[in-house]
C-alpha cells in the first residue's frame, strides 16, 4: 500500500471524484436547510427593500433630485445580498465541511488520500464542490434580481455582476477557511466551531472596531467581511480580487498540507508556515495594486470626468494631512467624498491621518483640528472644507493648473419605481421552500453510480427539478404581475421619430432628448388647429380595425386638440394611469393631460394639468365639443419643471392628482371603459415621460 | 468683485423702475384698443377686420396690437393674445398681473366681470356679459427666461 505522500506523482481522472462530493453535499441536510433559511431571510429583506424603495420612490415624484438618488444597487441589492451575507456567514461553514468533515470522521478519508490522486487535487475538487453548492445557495438571491426585472426595476449589468462577484469570493473563502477548519480537527462540530469563530469573530470585529483609530482600524481591515464592502461601492478592484484569489488559495493550501492523516505535525507546521510565508509573499506586492474601475452608472466613486483627466495628469506626489479623528463624520464625509476619489483619479497620493491617536472627544482644545493639509511640490495649502468643489481648485491652485471645462454628459436620472411587493411574498415563503424540499426528497433517491448520479444531478434530479420548476412559476407569475402594467419605454426610441408605444392622432408628437434622456414631445409651437397627425387614416385602422371609419370622421372634423393613443391598452376601466410632464413653452397653452375613456366614436375624457394656468380640469369631449366637468383651481403647476400627473379610475369614479396631491374628484353618470393616452392642448410645446398604466380588479 | 457688485445693484435698480411701469397704463394707452377690440366679439366678422398675415404655426398677425405690450397676435382666427414688456423677476411679473387686471377691470367696466371660481394665482378669468368672450391674465416665464404678464381674449362659443 502507498503512503500517501508518493501518491502525489499520480493524477487519475477528476470527474468521478467530483461527482462523489456533489453527492456528498446534497446528500447532508446542511444545503437544504441552509436553503430553507435563505428562502424568507432574503425573501423578506427583498421585500422590505421594495417597500422602502417604493416609499422614496412615491416621495421621487415630485423631486427630479430626490429621484437621482435611487440607486437600485443601493436600495435594492445591497440590502438583499446583505441577508443572504448572513446566511453564507453563519450556514455556510456547514455545508463546506460535509465535503470533508464527513469523510475524516467515518474513516474514509483514509482510503480517498490512498486513491490514485495529488492531495491538491483532492483540496481543489472539494472547493469546486463548494463553489457548485453556493451556487445552489444563491437561488434565493438570484431570484430576487429576476423578480426585480420582472416588476420593471432598472438593474445595471455591470453593478450587478460587480455585487455577486464580491459575494462569490466571499462564499469562497468561507468555503476554503471550512476546509481549512476540517482538514485541521478530528470532527465536523469542532471544524464547526472553528469556522464560526474565525466568519463571525470576522463580523464582530467588523461593526466593533471599524472606524476606530490606530492599530485597531488595522486589524478592522482584515474582517472577512471587508472584501465585500469595496464590491457594494461598485468598485471592482484589481488588487482586492487578487488578494481574495490568493487568499482562498492559501486556506485551500493549507487545508491539503493537513489533509494527510499519518503526517507528522512537525512537518505539517512547517509545511504551513511556507505556505503562509508564500502566500504573504505574494500578498504584499498584491495589496500594492491600486487600480479599480468604477462600475456604478452615477460614478459615485469618481470625480466628474474632466476633473478625474486633470487630476490624472498631475504626475507630482500629493501629501494630505488630516488632522480629524477616523470616527469623525467631517473624515468619513472626506474620505468618501475626497479621499478616496483622489486616490482613484491620481498617480501619487498619499495621506496621513495627523490624529490617528486622537479621539472625536479628545479634540477638544486643539485649534489644529479639523484642518487638511495638501502638499504638492513644494506648494501647500490648508482648509477645512470637505466638499470637493472647495477642495479641487485648491490642488489645482497647488498644481498651477487651470481648472477644467466641464465635459457634458448625462446626468444620472435615478430610476425610482413604486411596486407592489407583495407576490415576492409568496414566492419566497411558499413556493420556493415547496421546491426546496421537493428537491431535497428527490436528491436522496438519487441512484450510486457516479456517472448516472452525475446525469440525475444535471438532467432528471432535484436540481433540475428546481430549476425547472422556478422557471415555471416565474412563466405563470409573469402575465399576472406584468399584465396589469403599461407602461411605455422610451429607451428604444429614435429622437426626431413618432413614438413606436403610441399613435399620434392629433397634433406633432416626437421623440426627444432631455439631459440624455429620450422623452415624448408634443410640439405646438409648429402645428396648426385641424391638422391630424400624419398618415391618421392607416393609425385609425390600427386602433379600431374595422370601427375606425366612425373613429377617423369624428378625428378630422375635430382635430383642435393634440393626442396620442396607447397602443397597447384597449379597454382601460379600473386603475392608475399616469405621467410626468413639463412645460416648455406655449403662449396660449401649457396643458398636459391623460386622456381616457376615448371610444371609437372618438369621444373622451381628459384630466389636464396646464402651467399657465395653474388649474386642474376634467374635460369632456362629446360629438367634438369639449366641456368642462370639473375644475380645481389653485393647483401650482410651475413651467420649466417636471411635474406628476395621476388619475385614479374606479368604475364611474374619478381622481385626479398632481404632484402626488389629490385635488380632483367626480363621480362620472356611466363607468369609464375605453383607450388611454396623453392629451395637449394649442401651442403647448411639453416633454412627457414615465407614461404608465396600472389596472386593479 | 466691484464690478459684480455693481452690475447686481445695477439689475436692482431696472428691475424695479420696470416694476413701477408693468405695461402701459390702460386710461391713457390700451384701453381704446381693448374696447374696439372687445366690441369685435359682437360683430357678425369676429375678428376678421384685424387679422394680418400668418405667422409660425396657428399664428397670425394683427393689426391691431394694444399699445404699450408687445407681441400682439392672434393664434387661429378666434384667440387674441398680448404679452406684456418683460420683468426682472417673477414677483415683479406678479405685481404687474395685479395692477394690469384692475386696469382692464377699470377699463372694460360693467360689460365684463370677473369670474372668481375660475381663479389662481397669477391667473384670473372674465366673461363678457354675454357670454361669448373671456379674457385671461397670467404670468409667463418666456423661452427666454422672461418674466411677463400674457392676455388672452378668445372667443367662447362654436367648439
Amino acid at each position: 500500500m502507498p503512503l500517501p505522500e508518493t501518491s502525489w506523482a499520480r493524477s487519475a481522472p477528476v470527474w468521478p471524484l467530483f461527482v462523489k462530493e456533489l453527492r456528498e453535499i446534497t446528500g447532508g441536510r446542511a444545503l437544504w436547510t441552509l436553503l430553507l433559511i435563505a428562502c424568507p431571510l432574503v425573501g423578506y429583506s427583498f421585500f422590505q427593500a421594495m417597500s422602502l424603495y417604493g416609499e422614496a420612490s412615491a416621495a421621487a415624484a415630485n423631486s427630479p433630485v430626490l429621484a437621482a438618488s435611487l440607486s437600485p444597487l443601493d436600495g435594492i441589492l445591497v440590502p438583499t445580498f446583505g441577508s443572504f451575507y448572513v446566511a453564507v456567514t453563519l450556514l455556510f461553514p456547514f455545508v463546506a465541511i460535509r465535503v470533508l468533515g464527513e469523510e475524516k470522521q467515518s474513516g474514509a478519508l483514509r482510503l480517498l488520500v490512498q486513491l490514485p490522486y495529488r492531495t491538491v487535487t483532492l483540496v481543489g475538487v472539494k472547493l469546486a464542490a463548494v463553489f457548485f453548492a453556493w451556487l445552489l445557495c444563491a437561488i434565493p438571491v438570484l431570484s430576487s434580481i429576476l423578480a426585480w426585472w420582472i416588476v420593471g426595476g432598472h438593474l445595471s449589468s455591470a453593478e450587478t455582476l460587480t455585487l455577486f462577484l464580491g459575494h462569490l469570493l466571499y462564499g469562497l473563502l468561507i468555503g476554503a477557511v471550512a476546509l481549512f477548519a476540517a482538514s485541521l480537527t478530528e470532527n465536523s462540530a469542532t471544524a464547526a466551531i472553528v469556522t464560526l469563530a474565525f466568519t463571525i469573530g470576522s463580523w464582530v470585529l467588523d461593526f466593533t472596531i471599524a472606524g476606530r483609530p490606530g492599530w485597531l482600524e488595522w486589524f478592522a481591515h482584515l474582517s472577512l467581511t471587508q472584501v465585500i464592502r469595496t464590491f457594494e461601492q461598485g468598485l471592482l478592484s484589481v488588487g482586492l480580487i487578487a488578494g481574495v484569489a490568493v487568499a482562498i488559495c492559501g486556506f485551500a493550501a493549507l487545508a491539503a498540507i493537513w489533509l494527510p492523516p499519518g503526517v507528522a505535525i512537525g512537518r505539517k507546521l512547517v509545511r504551513s508556515a511556507l505556505c503562509v510565508s508564500a502566500a504573504a509573499a505574494v500578498l504584499l506586492p498584491v495589496s500594492q495594486f491600486k487600480t479599480s474601475i468604477d462600475v456604478t452608472e452615477d460614478r459615485r466613486n469618481s470625480f466628474a470626468v474632466a476633473d478625474a483627466n486633470q487630476l490624472a495628469k498631475l504626475a507630482e506626489p500629493l501629501t494630505i494631512a488630516v488632522h480629524l479623528a477616523a470616527e469623525d463624520p467631517r473624515y468619513i464625509d472626506l474620505q468618501r467624498n475626497v479621499l478616496a476619489k483622489l486616490e482613484r483619479a491620481m498617480p501619487h497620493v498619499s495621506i496621513r491621518v495627523a490624529t490617528a491617536r486622537q479621539t472625536f472627544a479628545s479634540s477638544a482644545g486643539d485649534e489644529a483640528y479639523g484642518e487638511i493639509e495638501y502638499r504638492y511640490g513644494a506648494r501647500s495649502d490648508t482648509t477645512r472644507s470637505t466638499s470637493p468643489s472647495e477642495i479641487l481648485p485648491l490642488i489645482y491652485g497647488l498644481a498651477n493648473v487651470s481648472p477644467p471645462a466641464p465635459i457634458p454628459s448625462a446626468e444620472y436620472p435615478g430610476y425610482p419605481l413604486v411596486t407592489d411587493g407583495a407576490f415576492v411574498l409568496l414566492w419566497f415563503l411558499a413556493v420556493l421552500p415547496i421546491l426546496v424540499v421537493l428537491a431535497w426528497w428527490r436528491s436522496r433517491r438519487l441512484p450510486s453510480n457516479s456517472r448516472t448520479f452525475l446525469k440525475e444531478v444535471i438532467m432528471n434530479s432535484g436540481t433540475r427539478a428546481l430549476l425547472i420548476a422556478a422557471v415555471a412559476v416565474v412563466l405563470l407569475l409573469l402575465p399576472a404581475i406584468a399584465a396589469p402594467v403599461f407602461k411605455v419605454d422610451l429607451s428604444g426610441e429614435t429622437a426626431g421619430a413618432e413614438p413606436k408605444a403610441l399613435v399620434p392622432v392629433v397634433g406633432i408628437w416626437r421623440i426627444e432628448t432631455e439631459a440624455g434622456k429620450p422623452v415624448l414631445a408634443v410640439d405646438g409651437r409648429q402645428w396648426k388647429e385641424g391638422q391630424s397627425s400624419a398618415g391618421i387614416a392607416d393609425k385609425a385602422r390600427a386602433l379600431y380595425g374595422e370601427r375606425y371609419a366612425e373613429f377617423l370622421d369624428r378625428v378630422q372634423a375635430y382635430a383642435y386638440y393634440p393626442y396620442v393613443v396607447a397602443k397597447d391598452v384597449d379597454d382601460f376601466k379600473n386603475g392608475e394611469i399616469s405621467v410626468r410632464f413639463e412645460g416648455l413653452s406655449g403662449r396660449i397653452d401649457q396643458g398636459a393631460g391623460i386622456l381616457f375613456n376615448l371610444k371609437p366614436n372618438g369621444d373622451y375624457l381628459t384630466i389636464r394639468a396646464n402651467c399657465l394656468e395653474n388649474n386642474l380640469v376634467l374635460w369632456k369631449f362629446e360629438k367634438g365639443k369639449r366641456s368642462s366637468v370639473e375644475w380645481v383651481r389653485n393647483t401650482p403647476t410651475s413651467s420649466r419643471q417636471w411635474h406628476d400627473l395621476k388619475v385614479r379610475i374606479a368604475g364611474n369614479k374619478v381622481e385626479g392628482y398632481l404632484d402626488g396631491k389629490l385635488y380632483l374628484q367626480h363621480t362620472l353618470p356611466t363607468p369609464v371603459s375605453g383607450k388611454i393616452g396623453l392629451w395637449s392642448k394649442a401651442d403647448s410645446y411639453m416633454h412627457f415621460d414615465d407614461f404608465a398604466a396600472t389596472v386593479s380588479e | 468683485m466691484l464690478r459684480a457688485s455693481f452690475a447686481v445693484r445695477l439689475a436692482g435698480i431696472c428691475g424695479m423702475m420696470m416694476a413701477q411701469i408693468p405695461v402701459a397704463d390702460a386710461d391713457d394707452g390700451y384701453c381704446s384698443a381693448l374696447t374696439r377690440i372687445t366690441a369685435l366679439v359682437n360683430t357678425k366678422e369676429r375678428f376678421a377686420s384685424i387679422i394680418g398675415q400668418p405667422r409660425e404655426g396657428n399664428f397670425l398677425e394683427t393689426t391691431l396690437p394694444l399699445p404699450g405690450w408687445g407681441d400682439c397676435s392672434f393664434y387661429g382666427t378666434r384667440t387674441y393674445t398680448c404679452d406684456s414688456m418683460p420683468f426682472a423677476t417673477a414677483g415683479e411679473a406678479e405685481r404687474a398681473f395685479a395692477t394690469t387686471l384692475d386696469d382692464i377691470k377699470r377699463c372694460l367696466r360693467d360689460g365684463w366681470a370677473e369670474d372668481q371660481s375660475r381663479a389662481s394665482p397669477a391667473y384670473a378669468v372674465l366673461h363678457d356679459n354675454r357670454q361669448v368672450a373671456s379674457i385671461t391674465i397670467n404670468t409667463d416665464q418666456t423661452e427666454k427666461n422672461e418674466q411677463i404678464v400674457r392676455l388672452i381674449l378668445f372667443l367662447r362659443s362654436g367648439r
